[in-house]
């Protein structure tokens, strides 16, 4: 009946092109007209001298690189109570078991070919004969060059050996990463980098391996990511994989608070304690749960009733005044905070509802996360057991994730929130949403920082306190909010009027026009502008310095540089960071590439 | 097709509409009768589109009355909501949602707005596709479809809500010549099996062949109207001859 319904001839192969040498690539690359020669060399001759200074200044003799090794533990968690240090592994365990889980319920890698692992490794070779070169090491750098030539050659002649072969052997991208892994734990128990350590304000060094205190955890939490790997793998064959992916992404969003409230935090919930404790049992909270798990799960399930129609609106419409007079009368926050959730579910139960699974979805939707809230706000009401030295339990790199991961998650629903006021056609969300965007977009972040931390305090109602942490976090929310707002307005704008008349020609209402149609399209039109907005506020943390944060920039430009044995030693530690940085920030955009390939399917 | 003695489910008196200065409809009336199927034609901006756009409020009219099954199309949201419910559009651009499957495509109004359980809704789904000819494409998306097949699901995707009436603005328009035909012959099935249908087309053969009654529209207002015989044999307008004899 179509034309498609032939299929037609697909035509032959593209023939392949003949193998090229180095010197044929060369002279077609870099020398192809004399204009073209003389930038390739002005241009290899400055890369040659820039890469030459910059080993230079890395293996000189008087760089102090043990002030990086020695204050490793300062760098990633500050000063985390070195008894308790087992919960920092533990919280690095629980998200390398949820990565393992992940990387197998998604089947993600691919098989690649042999000769692409082969082309690697004589490159890496390569670059280390040519840093050998360049780097000032006397003799001992022809045990390099050596050592580089042997491998790549070795590697090279493997190719030759393998011939047409090496493209039709394939390894599994998992595989060569566990490889890789392998590797380097065995380098952490055989390669002698010798352990350094602090004691009593002393800088020690031990010869031999790296302590086991490190390699140790390491090495579990490695086994720990390769078997949830294939706990993963068998959970989805043995369950459906949507069942099992749509939990794991669950715990995604639940692991940062969880390991940073409970297992880092670790809130005392037994009463008798020294620290004064909170009887978690017999307590408000529990009061609270059950009011609002059970008897606003209750509530919402009645209200998506489809026979109340417009009675139903009018009853959610009561609930959010009923919210709203909550802020008048004295009152935990809490449960101010949890009734305003709460009525704004009311508001989208007739939306929502229907039939009796999606009335019990919605209910059941409501109830996890009310609970999963009310268990973390009970947690940050709990005193710590922690000794506690300075502002916060948390610095250094665990510091400037936590505050990058937390303002950037929370900054999502701002942003869009925001992003739909300011396009919507209701004048008030029209203008607050206006004023807001460009009242923060014109502030400098710093501003913002200070202003939260010595103004806000003074405008807060009474009752409620936030820590420099938490006032960091509200600050980098609100200011990277008003960016992605900007970016989510990109994305509603790419959406062509078409998709909205036959949304409202369908009889969806707006709410379901926006949820259904309008932002699963915006948003996956701006990605990219919203990574780069990710990176921005990753790095942005390290301005927290200024409210006596100790952040990862902080640590490396003021506090090591102060110590008695590393006094003025300050490059290092910076190169050391940026490294970091770096490493981090380039993996979100090459996964964010990865993400748009993939969600890139089926669009028009 | 049509019955004798229908009840009217589109009523139109002096529709009018104007685009900032300029009127687009000039007093259109008209009276659609259940199981009527009727083309409009017109040359490009004579407010052909614009007419049927306001019969479920995608334009406004500002001046004049239109009551859909006895509903009168005012600002009142729930009026518009369930009158949209009750009449389906196709686009001349398809307006498929990209990101989502055909089958979802389809199944998204059925569940959110008349609260259908997705199995029903999903089976409803498949046979709509089987009857649009195109059950294999279910899982696919709309990117991966050929034109004739994007308007098709398009088609399903209106009638999964179970209109009363269906509205067509331009459906071929937007496609190549080979792929005309296959909705074409979607829409004629349509029109047999008693669906009340307003179809705005270049498609003469389609307007000859199938309509109960042909309205020519030109500057804002119908012209003339009549059943295909009288309109393609014997015109009496002389604007309406001069359009014929352009593209006949």
């Amino acid at each position: 009946m179509t034309t498609s319904d032939i299929t037609p001839d697909t035509g032959a192969a593209p023939p392949e092109k003949p193998p090229q040498g180095p010197l044929v690539w060369m002279r077609e690359n870099l020398f192809s007209t004399p204009f073209n020669s003389v930038l390739s060399v002005v241009s290899i001759v400055v890369v040659v001298l820039f890469l030459k200074s910059m080993v230079g200044f890395i293996f000189d003799d008087t760089r102090r690189w043990e002030a990086v090794a020695t204050n490793m533990r300062l760098y990633m968690t500050q000063a985390y109570a070195p008894e308790q240090f087992i919960r920092v592994w533990i919280s690095v365990g629980v998200i390398g078991g949820l990565a393992g889980l992940s990387l197998g319920a998604w089947n993600v890698g691919s098989r690649i070919e042999i000769r692409t692992i082969i082309k690697t490794i004589i490159n890496i070779a390569g670059a280390v004969a040519l840093l050998a070169v360049l780097a000032p090491w006397g003799t001992g750098r022809y045990v390099w060059i050596a050592g580089a030539v042997a491998v790549g050659g070795g590697a090279w002649a493997l190719r030759q050996a393998l011939g047409d072969r090496a493209k039709t052997i394939t390894v599994h991208t998992l595989a060569v990463a566990a490889a890789v892994l392998a590797l380097v734990l065995i380098g952490l128990y055989t390669i002698p980098i010798g352990d350094y350590g602090f004691a009593e304000g002393q800088a020690t060094y031990e010869q031999g391996t790296i302590d086991l205190s490190t390699s140790v955890p390491w090495t579990v939490i490695s086994l720990v990511l390769v078997a949830a790997y294939f706990v993963g793998r068998w959970l989805t064959d043995l369950i459906n994989g949507r069942a099992v992916r749509g939990a794991l992404s669950v715990l995604w969003v639940l692991v940062l608070p969880f390991n940073v409230l409970i297992i880092l935090r670790d809130p005392d919930w037994n009463p008798a304690s020294e620290a004064g404790g909170f009887d978690f049992l017999t307590g408000t909270d529990v009061t609270i749960a059950l009011v609002f798990v059970v008897g606003g799960g209750l509530v919402l399930w009645l209200l998506g009733d489809p026979r109340l129609g417009e009675a139903g609106r009018l009853a959610s419409g009561v609930l959010l005044i009923g919210a709203l007079s909550l802020w008048l009368f004295p009152m935990l926050i809490r449960v101010r905070l949890l009734a305003l959730l709460f009525a704004a579910f009311a508001l989208g139960a007739q939306t929502f509802g229907g039939d009796m699974r999606s009335r019990l979805r919605y209910a059941g939707l409501w109830a996890g996360l009310s609970l999963v809230l009310i268990y973390f706000l009970a947690a940050i009401n709990t005193p710590s057991s922690l000794f506690i030295q300075g502002k916060s339990f948390l610095g250094g790199l665990t510091l400037t994730f936590v505050l990058a991961l937390t303002s950037i998650f929370l900054s999502f629903p701002i942003g869009i929130l925001m992003a739909l006021g300011r396009t919507s056609s209701m004048p008030i969300f029209r203008v607050l949403s206006t004023v807001y965007i460009e009242l923060v977009r014109g502030i400098p972040f710093i501003t913002v920082l200070i202003f939260f931390d010595l103004i806000l305090v003074l405008f807060l109602p009474e009752g409620l306190e936030f820590d420099s942490v938490t006032l960091a976090i509200l600050a980098g929310t609100l200011f990277s909010g008003a960016y992605l707002a900007e970016n989510v307005r990109g994305g509603l704008q790419s959406i062509p009027n078409g998709q909205y008349e036959a949304a409202k020609a369908m009889g969806l209402t707006t709410l379901q026009t926006t949820v259904f149609i309008v932002l699963p399209q915006a948003l996956r039109a701006v990605i990219p502008a919203m990574v780069g907005q990710t990176i921005a506020i990753f790095k942005d943390t390290s301005l927290v310095a200024i409210i006596g944060l100790f952040d990862f920039l902080y640590i490396a430009n003021n506090v090591i540089p102060n110590q008695t044995v590393f006094l003025g030693v300050r490059f290092e530690n910076l190169l050391f960071i940026a490294l970091i940085y770096w490493i981090f920030t380039f993996s979100f955009s090459r996964a964010s590439l990865r993400i748009e390939k993939k969600l890139g399917l089926g669009e028009r | 097709m049509q019955t004798e003695g229908a009840k009217d489910i589109i009523v139109c008196e002096g529709v009018k509409k104007w685009f900032g200065d300029f009127q687009a409809l000039k007093g259109v009336t008209t009276t659609i009768k259940e199981q009527e199927v009727v083309v409009i034609i017109g040359p490009s901006g004579s407010g052909k589109s614009t007419f049927i756009r306001t019969i479920n409020r995608l334009e406004v009219h500002q001046e004049g009355t239109i009551i859909v099954d006895g509903t009168e199309l005012t600002n009142d949201l729930k009026n518009i909501e369930k009158i949209r419910s009750e009449v389906g559009m196709v686009f001349q651009q398809f307006n498929l949602f990209p990101h989502l499957t055909v089958l979802q495509n389809i199944t998204l109004s059925p569940i959110w707005v008349r609260k259908k359980p997705k199995a029903e809704a999903e089976e409803h789904a498949m046979q709509l596709l089987e009857r649009v000819g195109i059950p294999e494409q279910a899982e696919k998306f709309p990117g991966q479809l050929s034109g004739g097949q994007q308007q098709r699901v398009a088609i399903a995707r209106s009638l999964a809500m179970e209109p009363r009436v269906m509205l067509f603005d331009e459906p071929t328009s937007a496609l190549d010549p080979e792929m005309i035909k296959e909705v074409l012959d979607v829409m004629k099935e349509l029109a047999q099996s008693g669906m009340t249908m307003a179809v705005v087309t270049h498609e003469m053969g389609f307007a000859r062949e199938v309509a109960d009654r042909v309205l020519f529209f030109d500057y804002g207002e119908v012209v003339e109207e009549g059943t295909p015989e009288h309109f393609f044999t014997n015109p009496q307008h002389d604007r309406t001859k001069l359009f014929l004899s352009q593209i006949l």
